[in-house]
């Protein structure tokens, strides 16, 4: 009875362990593809401010 | 092979030594097929641009990060860097021109997805305009140097922020690129007393005082690296040294200290001594650990599997980080949430999580998470293993 209520505990602290890596995992990989988005660069804006004269381009 | 172990152990046994090779010849093959895709696809758009916030360029040349823009006489028209901040929707990416002198000539919004409304009240305000003209060596810090924009705070704070990014980078690359002072402080000098307290700390027969100097590297790693620095090491670093994004060694020593000092010593002496010694999230993990009477929960067979999930998490966040070449982007650990108390809703979840996780049991996110352990384990991995084939080349009879 103790050996099992033993083996159960453990099975249960396995389980445990394992949902805490898959959370962690779940966290950091929502984390890395929120920084990776924010980075993100390609399309042009296209507003330009110069010292002496300031254009301004609609954005394309 | 031993020819007294059962038969059907060996298939199992060859498999399990071939395993740990496999997935290193694999990690370092999608490292390096990033590293290369990076290579070829960094900094095209930027370029092209230098000419709108320097006008008079005739040709650009890259280093790096910055830009120099020469005008028709091939004499020095000013820099360019771009730098990117996010506000209060989305991210502000900027080209930043500044001239021999130190002062900003040109500013062009190369992308923004800062939510339109707030983004509006920048434009009808002339918020980026203010910028022109001022001396790279100012903060650019809002309420300081810069007049906040009521209503769009988080988005004239991360204009400012972008702008201060690109000008550091200038400055510091472009602008004092010969001479920078020499920085050596309270960090160079609390990094070498770490180093020499863990080097010395094995040599410690009496447990009592091996404890106390444990107790005391560790401490000083949480206080100084972590909450007063904030500068331990990350996935970002080793990202920004395959990169090749290697800052000024006079005003970065501690950057080249903390890297150098502790893959040197994993190569020469075989032993990761930052991660169990003086790591600050470490010290913190522990620290909780102790409080609670927490102990490392390994179970066997299960951890080697768990192990697998860090090990391609940090080569995916270091694949990306050398792919799209943003090595900070690649750094997923809670470090700056708890060290700086500053980061998004996810990153303080992790680090919640985390840190009552370390309440039950001992450094969990060290054994089951960190991508600094992973890749000293990496570097010890292939260090033992060309040792070994050294020495078996070196015991082989001669032919």
């Amino acid at each position: 009875m103790e050996n099992q209520t033993k083996r159960s505990n453990e099975i249960g602290a396995v389980r445990a362990l394992q949902i805490y890596v898959l959370v962690t995992i779940v966290l950091a990989l929502i984390i890395l593809y929120g920084s990776f988005q924010q980075t993100n660069s390609g399309t042009l804006s296209g507003e330009i401010y110069l010292r002496h004269n300031t254009v301004e381009m609609g954005g394309y | 092979m031993n020819p007294s172990l059962p038969l059907s152990t060996r298939p199992r046994q060859t498999h399990q030594r071939r395993l740990p090779w496999l997935e290193s010849v694999l990690a370092a093959l999608i490292i390096l097929g990033a590293w290369v895709y990076g290579f070829l696809n960094t900094r095209s758009p930027v370029g092209p641009l230098v000419p709108n916030v320097l006008p008079g360029t005739q040709r650009v040349e890259a280093n790096g990060e910055i830009f120099t823009a020469y005008n028709a006489e091939d004499q020095v028209l000013g820099y360019a860097a771009a730098a990117d901040a996010t506000g209060y929707g989305g991210p502000i990416y900027l080209l930043v021109g500044i001239d021999p002198n130190g002062e900003i000539a040109g500013i062009q919004v190369i992308e923004q997805r800062e939510t339109p409304g707030f983004y509006a009240l920048l434009s009808d305000r002339k918020f980026i305009q203010g910028f022109l003209g001022k001396t790279t060596d100012q903060p650019f810090m809002l309420g300081q140097d810069v007049d906040s924009i009521s209503g769009a705070t988080l988005s004239a704070g991360a204009v400012a922020e972008a702008i201060r990014n690109a000008s550091e980078k200038i400055n510091t690359g472009a602008l004092q690129p010969t001479a920078p002072p020499i920085r050596f402080g309270l960090p160079e000098i609390a990094l070498l007393a770490l180093f020499a307290g863990s080097l010395t700390l094995p040599r410690f027969r009496n447990t009592r005082s091996r404890k106390i100097l444990h107790w005391a590297l560790l401490l000083t790693g949480m206080a100084v690296l972590g909450f007063v620095l904030n500068q331990p090491l990350t996935l970002a670093n080793f990202a920004s040294l395959l990169a090749g994004y290697w800052p000024t060694w006079q005003d970065h020593l501690y950057w080249y200290m903390l890297l150098g000092g502790v893959i040197g010593l994993a190569v020469l002496q075989g032993k990761n001594i930052y991660c169990f010694n003086f790591c600050p999230f470490g010290a913190v993990q522990e620290c909780l650990g102790r409080m609670s009477d927490a102990k490392p929960f390994l179970p066997r067979g299960v951890y080697r599997q768990l192990r697998w999930a860090p090990r391609w998490l940090a080569v995916l966040a270091l694949a990306l980080g050398l792919a799209f070449r943003q090595p900070g982007a690649a750094s997923f650990e809670p470090f700056g949430t708890l060290f700086s108390f500053s980061a998004g809703f996810f990153p303080w979840m992790l680090l919640v999580f985390v840190l009552f996780a370390s309440l039950i049991t001992m450094r969990p996110f060290c054994y089951y998470l960190c991508p600094v352990g992973v890749i000293m384990d990496f570097i010890l991995f292939i260090r033992n293993q060309v040792k070994r084939i050294w020495r078996t080349k070196q015991n082989a009879p001669m032919k």
